[in-house]
């Protein structure tokens, strides 16, 4: 069997690879366990054991009329799904562009109870085909002459 | 006029398929047939590349001539344009959605494979068949949706007067440059990929140590096309999407950096191939590597395989790119076999200039391999296990940012190196000044905030990679007065450096030294964050009717200091006809060379009491000046490899 050199520059420069990327890989796998984030339909949020610790993103359309901002910038709003089940988001932080009224949007963080949600990171889905009036807009809209 | 546009648009892209399965029959049969074909073949073959080119020109030009004539009853047309859009947001509707986008990749593939079989490939015509008959086989599978099945030149049953319009998000200056240079920049790695599958199928020994050198052009463009489309999407998310940052670990912009990493590797590790005859087969895997990520992120992108804001893009053709790449890997596979390392490498000493190349290298593969698997495990996640897993962007900050602060310091040790090697003591003897400035910064980082000590090392390590670069430069130029403009072409690497570094500088500053703060203020009220006072005067409306937009609605903001007003900012919100309940912010920004001031509107009431947003990123200009200068650095580079090149 050959011996291994372990002062051979190349065997150090191998060694040195090996060692990095198990040490990533320790570091990686560690990471990973408070990165998963599970995506749900609100029906499925629903039906889940509530569990505080788990983050979750749960994908739905915002309600009309659901939006209520506060002066602290957290935004309260429900969103639906398939059968109509509404679920609850209170959201701190910045919302997106061409977040609104009926939009798909996906907001990720913990469950507050059984169909409540606390985010703090919301993004927008966004879709041609999906058109509305512009009297359905959340924020106010001066009447103005077209 | 609808119908001659779709049927000579249709034509063109049915022409260019039928030719393209033809020179791919002939290029097999000549490479079965050990005569390798005659030479009027070769020029035949050549001429039918170009011949692609021009119908896929011809196509794309009737499709775009379709837009500015409005010509709605084309069902890609209604679907991406109308009637009020200004020529240069037409040019946008051209790429946005599926169609248009294969259209323009199609172009860009056949423009590509035409320059490079007019510039490059008499360098290679020991393997014109198996390189010929590579792009032939890419060409048909780019052009077999296009004829079948994502069809650009359609024609709706029913007529249509108006159009829906361009995407809201689209609407912007960035949007007319940043999709065609990365689309450029994802085709682009489709050389490389054919160069050195070719060479492997072909087993010619004397290519397998001479190929990078041959299309080191080739690599650089891809190179500086996939960064400059990078850097314009961080532009574009910086400036529209109003959350303050450039880069939000969001699986789309993971894609597209993931095609730009392998190049960079392989312009790494090619300096041993050229230089010592050794990674033959690595710089293999690597040269294919690129045009298969460009590939897997199409399928990402397309499929809705994965969750992102870039969602526009979806459509059912993901499924198809899935057969593609699994055809990419396996080719790649099968080159493989025929690649017989039998090189020693010899490196000289752990910390010399050659280890540093190769770790450089090596990290970089590791970032690929982290992104690819990050995207890959929700997929496997939900195949076994019915579940749905998104990975949160602090993972990517985790484990992406270590291994950056790693390809930082293995730089900044790099940068001050020499670039002989003469024993581990003296290189030891170098790195000493490294390691005192790093300590200190060390005392500094604790006397001033501990949980800074990260960003402050990586900007300690980034500011060294300046000095040793800028030090080389100089070393360099003084040792050759007389031919300083060839010996400034071959500073280049150290002009890319720079270019890491200051980016580097301007991304942890931006991003570990950010203040944010938002507030809900009325009319005539004011705000004090840090020595800013924020003066909120009124929202004003403007009626604008083009491009989409119904309306823009923007707050009027004053900006003092120290009691002077050092700017006027107008953020706002757009809102557009077809989608009135989908506002699109607009960011106003107080560019600063120390920092931006950087402010968006949430939302108003009825009283127009407006919630505001405030980032303050100090030296964020830094990241794009970073961003020119590696820039330019690529493009001394072309200019000096085609300097070589030529002689």
């Amino acid at each position: 069997m050959k011996k291994i050199n372990f002062y051979n520059a190349k065997t150090q420069l191998i060694l040195l690879m090996i060692i990095s990327t198990i040490l990533f890989i320790v570091f990686a796998v560690y990471s990973a366990n408070n990165a998963f984030t599970y995506y749900l339909t609100p029906e499925e949020f629903i039906q889940k054991e509530y569990n505080p610790n788990l983050r979750i993103r749960v994908g739905g359309r915002v309600v009309e009329k659901s939006i209520k901002y506060n002066d602290l910038g957290i935004t309260k709003f429900e969103i639906f799904g398939e059968n109509n089940i509404k679920i609850s988001v209170t959201h701190e932080g910045m919302l997106p562009s061409l977040f609104g009224p009926r939009t798909f949007i996906i907001a990720e963080g913990l469950a507050i109870n059984s169909n409540a949600i606390r985010s703090k990171s919301v993004i927008v889905k966004h879709e041609n085909e999906f058109l509305t009036d512009l009297e359905d807009a959340d924020v106010y809209v001066p009447d103005y002459s077209r | 006029m609808t119908y001659l546009i779709s049927t000579f648009g249709y034509l063109s892209l049915f022409f260019s398929l039928i030719l393209a399965m033809t020179t791919l029959l002939v290029c097999l049969y000549s490479i079965a047939d050990k005569q390798k074909g005659s030479l009027k073949i070769r020029i035949i073959i050549r001429y039918i590349f170009y011949l692609i080119a021009l119908l896929s020109l011809i196509s794309s030009i009737l499709l775009f001539f379709a837009i500015i004539n409005d010509e709605f009853n084309i069902s890609y047309v209604y679907g991406v344009s109308s009637s009020d859009l200004e020529l240069k947001y037409k040019w946008a509707s051209l790429y946005s959605s599926q169609e248009g986008s294969l259209l323009l990749w199609l172009f860009l593939l056949a423009s590509m494979i035409a320059i490079f079989i007019r510039t490059t490939l008499q360098a290679l015509n020991k393997i014109e068949f198996h390189i010929m008959a590579i792009f032939s086989a890419i060409l048909i599978f780019t052009l077999i949706p296009l004829v079948f099945f994502t069809q650009p030149f359609k024609i709706s049953t029913i007529e249509q007067i108006e159009g829906l319009g361009l995407n809201p998000l689209l609407v912007d200056p960035a949007m007319l440059i940043h999709p065609p240079v990365l689309l450029s920049g994802l085709v682009s790695t489709a050389i490389p990929f054919t160069v050195a599958t070719s060479i492997a199928i072909a087993k010619n020994s004397t290519l397998f140590t001479n190929w990078t050198l041959l299309i080191r052009r080739w690599i650089l463009l891809a190179i500086f096309l996939l960064t400059l489309g990078n850097i314009l999407g961080a532009w574009w998310a910086y400036t529209v999407l109003g959350w303050g940052g450039f880069w939000g670990w969001d699986p789309v912009e993971n894609s597209a950096v993931l095609a730009l990493l392998p190049m960079i590797a392989l312009l790494h590790n090619s300096y041993f191939t050229n230089q010592k005859k050794a990674f033959t087969h690595m710089n293999i895997f690597l040269g294919s590597l690129g045009f298969i990520l460009a590939i897997f992120t199409t399928f990402n992108v397309r499929s809705g395989a994965i969750d992102s804001v870039h969602s526009f893009a979806q459509s059912d053709t993901g499924y198809y790119y899935l057969i593609y790449l699994t055809f990419l890997v396996l080719l790649n596979i099968y080159s493989l076999m025929f690649v017989q390392p039998k090189e020693k490498v010899r490196i000289p000493g752990l910390l010399s200039k050659e280890s540093t190349l190769i770790f450089n290298a090596f990290i970089n593969l590791l970032i690929t391999l982290s992104i690819v698997s990050t995207l890959i495990l929700p997929i496997i996640f939900e195949i076994v296990k019915q579940e749905k897993i998104i990975i949160s962007p602090s993972f990517y900050n985790q484990t992406i940012g270590s291994l950056l602060l790693i390809l930082i310091i293995v730089l900044s040790i790099s940068s001050i190196l020499p670039p002989k090697y003469e024993s581990e003591k003296s290189s030891y003897k170098k790195i000493i000044p490294l390691c005192t400035m790093l300590f200190a910064f060390f005392i500094i980082a604790i006397a001033t905030n501990f949980d800074k000590f990260l960003p402050i090392f990586g900007i300690g390590c980034s500011i060294i990679i300046c000095y040793g670069s800028l030090r080389a430069i100089y070393t360099n130029l003084l040792k050759s007065k007389n031919n300083i403009k060839k010996n400034f072409l071959k500073q280049a690497s150290h002009l890319t450096h720079i270019g890491v570094a200051i980016f580097t500088i301007g991304a942890i500053s931006a991003t570990a030294f950010q203040t944010y703060q938002q507030f809900t203020i009325s009319p005539g009220n004011e705000y004090q964050l840090g020595d800013y006072n924020f003066v909120y005067h009124s929202l004003t409306y403007e009626n604008l009717n083009k491009n989409g937009i119904d309306m823009e609605v923007s707050a009027n903001i004053s900006v003092f200091k120290e009691n002077n007003m050092i700017a006027e900012l107008r953020p706002g919100k757009r809102f557009f006809n077809s989608n009135p309940n989908q506002p699109v912010g607009i960011v106003d920004i107080d560019r600063g060379v120390t920092k931006d001031i950087y402010l968006f509107v949430q939302t108003w009431d009825e009283e127009l009491n407006s919630q505001f947003h405030i980032y303050i990123n100090p030296f964020i200009n830094l990241l794009w000046l970073g961003g020119v200068i590696y820039l330019l650095g690529i493009t001394v580079a072309l200019v000096k490899y085609r300097v070589s090149y030529n002689e």
